[in-house]
């Protein structure tokens, strides 16, 4: 290995120990905020659920807006999506802080743009700001250079400390995908007939219209 | 130290391609022998969820280490995926079994195109192990017209019958066909027939996520039951070695090891076999400085971890107007040949083989290439599913000496021990074949009448066959083990993996692996036969 590309391999170990350490001190930091004394209402006590209803309103139209029902086929709503997320999210403390912070940013930045709340949008609203707000995040390019890796990371950890709503956004966006096309009915939608064990596919030909 | 053990005829460290064949002949010959393997046992009906609605949420966790600082690794200079599978049965656990032979002219490149090396022997000497190794496995694969023509001579026909063509291969078939090449249905160690005790092959298309029914051969349920059932052979899970000791003669006296508890322990051995891969073996060596090997145990050569090499996986896929549900079946759909051998006419030496690729079709691995969201996505997503096929390449990388896998100065693994850094990059014949490959895969595509052809840029490493890094050869000065895989330097040491491959040829390689350990079990047995160990 050359000398340069040592340098640059110590850069790159450094950069990463660094970033890790700002994560870890903000995770930290993130969990001792108090944004659930600031909701209106309290969580519900029943088991497997999480959201306050103010909460699942904003959620169901978010997810309506990620994945609509149109004239293409059925969308988040027919699937049940919201209810999925809920489940998942009582395995996982990170991921109920994400999204308790991730709901109120997102709610507060709305009413900050429009002076009215996210769910009382049109649907063209709406479209336009999670596009923006997908801007902002960066998109899902891929991260080329060193320098322009450790720049991602910085804004990301940015994004996380001060604008939850545009750190939550495709985590949401991810989440959402995967809740649809693990249910049955995008599976109808889409003509697969899984899961795939245990009984395989003996039958190769079969085509679906 | 805690714990010194009593002395086993054999230490192998790692239950793969190449430990879990050598544990299991030296097991039945009679040795008593010790497998370490640093992952752990995989059960397959409590493992793998390809039977649920979310199989491609948790399939891509399944063999993820609980702790990443397990598995982590640099790269030096440009991108590196290193992706393999620690535990029993190593990266079998996760491969697609795509099981070919090596081409006559891959042991004779030197001589025939003048680049690299000749193999220590050639692919007549080789041929007996492969027959053993698919005859274990059940190697499926096609005969008569439906075989594939450039095959290399085989003493016996495969073991089971081939899978057939589902939609997919067929509509690639029609565009190999107007081109005049062969599609033919590739060797896989997945049987057609019941085998070994266990059921025939559904078509449920999740190797890579482990079998739940235990249909692929991997190694886990081929030669480890068989193995252990000698009585003789003792595979110690979750143990991690990190030094191979040696005696003041030189020769090798013990493995030390982590287990899971994460207490320090030593084994004595007769003889030790290094089957981690290619990355992890020579990795060990390098960690075994000693003041008769400073350099690392037997690195007189200079070259353990040199050579490392890989193959060139170019990849492409087509969208096509008709619905194809690739899905079905196994996922491979076919192979093609045609391009195996040097073509004077390239400008570059060697070739490759292509394969049909019908993995990652399912509704959220799609939904996740497509990417986006929206009305648009849906649109798309439905004009995509079920009507794409995937062609990948297996592309000779010539073995290069700058390319090599070093042990990392400052980053260490979760044991605290250097974490390998891997060097490879694509050179000149490399970058030439790339370009040539992915003219070649676009062709096929627009001959079967894809709507559109979508290429991808290629990524390092994405072969996941890792080769090279402690070559054979019959001299010294320029290879770490001899034509027998044992090290030059040190008469009890042996290597059992992908790492003593000279070249790759344009083959998958774990059925060459796997022939290779049989080979060289039977050269240890040999040399415990003669009294040298």
């Amino acid at each position: 290995m050359s000398l340069a590309d040592l340098l640059r391999q110590r850069a790159r170990y450094v950069a990463r120990e660094v970033f890790d350490l700002l994560e870890g001190a903000l995770e930290r930091r993130l969990r001792r905020s108090r944004v659930s004394e600031r909701l209106g209402s309290a969580r519900p006590s029943e088991a497997g659920r999480w959201f306050t209803p103010e909460e699942r309103e904003l959620i169901e139209e978010l997810t309506s807006v990620i994945l609509p029902s149109d004239q293409i086929g059925p969308g988040a709503r027919e699937a049940g999506v919201v209810d999925r997320l809920e489940r998942r999210l009582a395995e996982s403390p990170e991921r109920r802080l994400l999204y308790e912070r991730g709901l109120w940013g997102l709610d507060r930045l709305a009413r900050r743009e429009m002076g009215r709340a996210f769910t009382q949008w049109n649907p063209r609203e709406r479209e336009e700001f999670l596009k923006t707000l997908d801007r902002i995040a960066g998109g899902a390019g891929e991260a080329s250079s060193a320098i322009s890796r450790a720049t991602d990371r910085a804004r990301r950890l940015y994004f996380r400390w001060r604008l939850p709503a545009v750190h939550f956004l495709p985590e949401l966006v991810d989440d959402t995908l995967q809740a649809f096309y693990t249910s049955p009915v995008a599976w109808n939608w889409l003509g697969y007939d899984g899961p795939p064990m245990p009984l395989g596919y003996l039958d190769l030909e079969r085509r679906r219209a | 130290m805690d714990r010194v053990a009593r002395r086993a005829d054999v230490v192998v460290v790692g239950s793969g391609a190449g430990g879990g064949v050598i544990a299991k002949e030296l097991g039945e010959s009679g040795l008593s022998v010790v497998v370490l393997e640093a992952g752990r046992r995989f059960d397959p009906l409590k493992d793998y969820p390809t039977d649920l609605e979310d199989f491609e949420i948790r399939g891509p966790l399944v063999f993820q280490p609980g702790d990443p600082a397990r598995d982590r690794y640099t790269v030096g200079g440009a991108s590196f995926c290193f992706d393999r599978v620690k535990g029993v049965g190593g990266s079998t656990l996760h491969y697609l079994a795509i099981s070919p032979r090596l081409h006559e002219s891959d042991f004779l490149v030197r001589s025939r195109d003048g680049v690299a090396e000749d193999w220590p022997f050639r692919y007549q000497d080789l041929e007996p192990y492969y027959t053993r190794v698919e005859y274990e496995l059940g190697v499926s694969g096609p005969a008569g017209a439906d075989a594939n023509p450039f095959d290399a001579p085989r003493s016996k026909r495969f073991p089971t019958p081939p899978h057939p063509f589902n939609l997919a291969s067929q509509v690639v078939k029609r565009g190999a066909d107007k081109l005049g090449l062969h599609l033919v249905r590739e060797a896989v160690a997945i049987p057609t027939l019941d085998w070994g005790g266990r059921a025939a092959c559904v078509g449920a298309g999740t190797c890579r996520f482990g079998c739940r029914i235990r249909a692929k051969s991997s190694i886990d349920v081929t030669y480890v039951p068989k193995a252990e059932a000698t009585g003789r052979v003792e595979i110690r899970e979750q143990c991690t070695a990190c030094e191979v000791t040696v005696t003041v003669d030189g020769k090798a006296r013990s493995v030390v090891y982590f287990d899971a508890e994460g207490r320090e322990n030593e084994i004595p051995a007769r003889a030790v076999v290094v089957a981690g891969n290619a990355v992890e073996t020579p990795r060990l060596l390098l960690l075994s400085k000693s003041r008769l090997f400073p350099d690392g145990l037997a690195n007189s050569s200079g070259l353990v971890g040199k050579y490392f090499t890989e193959h060139l996986a170019v990849c492409a896929r087509g969208r096509f107007s008709e619905r194809l549900d690739p899905w079905r079946g196994i996922p491979t759909g076919g192979m093609m040949q045609d391009f195996y051998e040097t073509n004077p006419r390239n400008g570059f030496a060697r070739g490759w083989s292509i394969v049909v690729r019908l993995g990652y079709q399912w509704p959220l691995s799609v939904a996740h290439q497509i990417g986006g969201w929206g009305a648009e996505h849906k649109r798309r997503m439905k004009e995509r599913f079920a009507h794409v096929v995937g062609l990948v390449s297996v592309g000779e990388q010539l073995p290069d000496i700058r390319n090599e896998v070093l042990l990392d100065p400052l980053v260490k693994d979760s044991h605290g021990f250097p974490v390998p850094c891997l060097v490879n990059e694509p050179r000149e014949n490399d970058r030439d074949m790339i370009r040539r490959i992915s003219g070649c895969l676009r062709d096929v595509l627009d001959a079967a009448g894809a709507a559109e052809v979508l290429e991808e840029e290629f990524q390092p490493g994405a072969s996941s066959h890792f080769m090279g890094t402690c070559r054979m050869g019959k001299d010294p000065k320029v290879s770490v083990v001899d034509p027998w895989c044992r090290a030059h330097d040190v008469p009890n040491l042996f290597i059992g993996d992908g790492s003593v491959l000279v070249t790759g040829g344009a083959a998958n390689p774990a059925l060459t692996i796997s022939a290779v350990a049989t080979r060289t079990a039977e050269g240890i047995l040999g040399a415990f036969e003669r009294g040298e160990l």
